[in-house]
């Protein structure tokens, strides 16, 4: 799914450059993300790659990936993994020093877990879902860029939040 | 709609992994849990279980409770076993089974809860005061007159999270109980309801004493708290006696003019149990004992009401003893007289 998603990525950059005027941006990462876990929010360092195409209006294909985590107990065992795919719509506005942003779209989140105790069982968990985040990006020099997003991606059950810092650069 | 075809298709589960308690100890594995009704929503007979909420007190000391959202426990059923995502919901569900197992065993015995069920289980409520977070011997606690769990994450790592206890939802849950045995209804107000008085520090004390004989003798442990918590002070097989603790009227002259003072209800507490402790071992059934002790706080509470006095504070122990069979009526008392050291119970004259 990985290896799509980068084509994909790929064929969209390379449509937008073609378009002409329209500003392309990619590379995006570090980012603290809470998942909800029957009701609690835990912190989860992840990593995230994006390509964007726009100017005033923006759409920004992202792929989100947490560190996997590793948790045990007495009796039990696992190690978890969790990525994310979005599709959002961006509407910044500012000045050529801060630019501010809005964006919203359809996401899909994954969580695959795999018990090692009690016993081996895998458990995989996809879920659609609705991303929307506001932000500040900061233009930078040699076309560089640094963006803050605060955002919320709903799932099955429950909401995740995430912060997130990344760089960027245009084409 | 994906949501609810995603939610229509999730098999229902007949097993969930949990916290279990056998006679190896503890360990995770797969367990039925009575009642449960929705695992999406956690909702079932014996608890509903929500995250967030909050319990307030207002300036008159009134507790007020807003429930927060449905909890919803992230999972999979594989060949019929629910396995959580995490161990978030590992911690729900063993809290939920033991909630159960708890009520269905007070119930055989005659000392059902069912006027409080289902009760509302609260994760992470939001609270009047910040110290009542950090009391990690308080992570999973049950509000009378609210009639609501409150569980908050252990603050101290352990083997066996206080909420997957066994013995520690049974003590929780045998507040409930003293309540409904000496208040008459789940939301009533608590026979004495003044902290600064020698009544309800008795009754503090009281409380935590038969939610420890609940828990001691339904677990058949007397030291059932450590395997979540080193707390060698709740042991109930040690020799503490009431020489050895601050009594309520000693409390209250010494803390006179000091608004910081506070009493220990668990000190106390502890030698009532320890006292049921030793009727069990005399008696071989902790149940008959157990039930002695239900009836003991009825007739406390029946006394109690109206006007404390001095015969107040030793009845709940005078009819433990008294509820003893005949035949091991002398070796309770003797019992008592060296848990209670010089306090005259009209069952041992």
């Amino acid at each position: 799914m990985t290896r799509a998603l980068l084509v994909l990525l790929a064929v969209a950059w390379s449509a937008a450059a073609a378009a002409g005027p329209a500003r392309a941006a990619g590379v995006g990462l570090v980012a603290v993300d809470l998942r909800t876990s029957a009701g609690w929010y835990r912190a989860r360092p992840a990593a995230e790659l994006w390509g964007e195409v726009g100017d005033t209006w923006r759409l920004r294909l992202s792929l989100a990936s947490g560190v996997p985590q590793h948790e045990a107990g007495q009796g039990w065992a696992y190690a978890q993994g969790w990525q994310r795919v979005a599709l959002t719509g961006a509407w910044t506005a500012g000045t050529r020093d801060l630019r501010f942003r809005a964006e919203a779209g359809p996401a899909v989140s994954r969580v695959a877990t795999r018990w090692t105790s009690p016993a081996a069982v895998a458990v995989t968990q996809w879920a659609p879902g609705v991303r929307g985040g506001l932000g500040l990006d900061l233009p930078l020099a040699d076309r560089w860029s640094l963006g803050g997003l605060a955002a919320a991606t709903s799932r099955q059950r429950g909401v995740d939040l995430d912060l997130r810092v990344g760089a960027s650069r245009t084409w | 709609m994906i949501w609810t075809l995603l939610a229509c298709s999730h098999p229902e589960p007949d097993r969930w992994l949990a916290w279990v308690r056998g006679d190896a100890g503890y360990e995770v594995a797969p367990r039925d849990l009575p009642g449960l009704e929705e695992t999406d929503t956690m909702r079932g007979a014996y608890a509903v279980m929500r995250a967030g909420g909050s319990l307030s007190v207002d300036l008159d000391a009134n507790w007020s409770y807003e429930p927060g959202r449905p909890l919803q426990v992230d999972y999979e059923v594989v060949d019929g076993v629910a396995w959580p995502i995490d161990a978030h919901g590992l911690l729900s569900w063993s809290f939920y089974g033991h909630l159960a197992d708890t009520a269905i065993a007070l119930d055989a015995l005659g000392l059902s809860v069912d006027a409080a069920l289902p009760f509302d289980a609260a994760w992470v409520p939001t609270l009047p005061s910040i110290d009542i977070e950090l009391v990690p011997a308080e992570n999973a606690a049950y509000a009378a007159g609210q009639n609501v769990f409150v569980l908050l994450p252990d603050l101290i790592e352990a083997d066996v999270p206080l909420a997957a206890n066994a013995g520690v939802v049974a003590h929780e849950t045998g507040h409930c109980l003293f309540h409904l045995l000496t208040a008459g209804a789940v939301m009533a107000d608590p026979l004495f309801d003044d902290s600064t008085t020698e009544a309800g520090l008795f009754q503090a004390s009281l409380h935590e004493g038969f939610a420890d004989i609940v828990a001691t003798l339904l677990t058949d442990d007397p030291r059932f708290i450590e395997e979540s918590i080193a707390m060698t002070t709740r042991r109930v097989d040690g020799d503490v006696s009431a020489d050895d603790v601050v009594l309520p009227a000693q409390h209250l002259q010494d803390s006179e003019g000091d608004l910081l003072a506070i009493y220990d209800p668990y000190a106390l507490g502890t030698v009532f149990a320890s006292l049921a402790w030793d009727l069990r071992a005399l008696h071989g059934d902790g149940a008959a004992v157990l039930q002695i002790a239900g009836d003991a706080a009825e007739a406390w509470a029946a006394g109690a009401e109206g006007d404390w006095d001095e015969a107040d504070r030793w009845s709940f122990a005078d009819s433990l003893v008294a509820g003893m069979p005949e035949e091991l009526q002398s070796d309770a008392c003797a019992a008592a007289a060296l848990r209670l050291p010089g306090v005259g119970l009209e069952a041992c004259p």
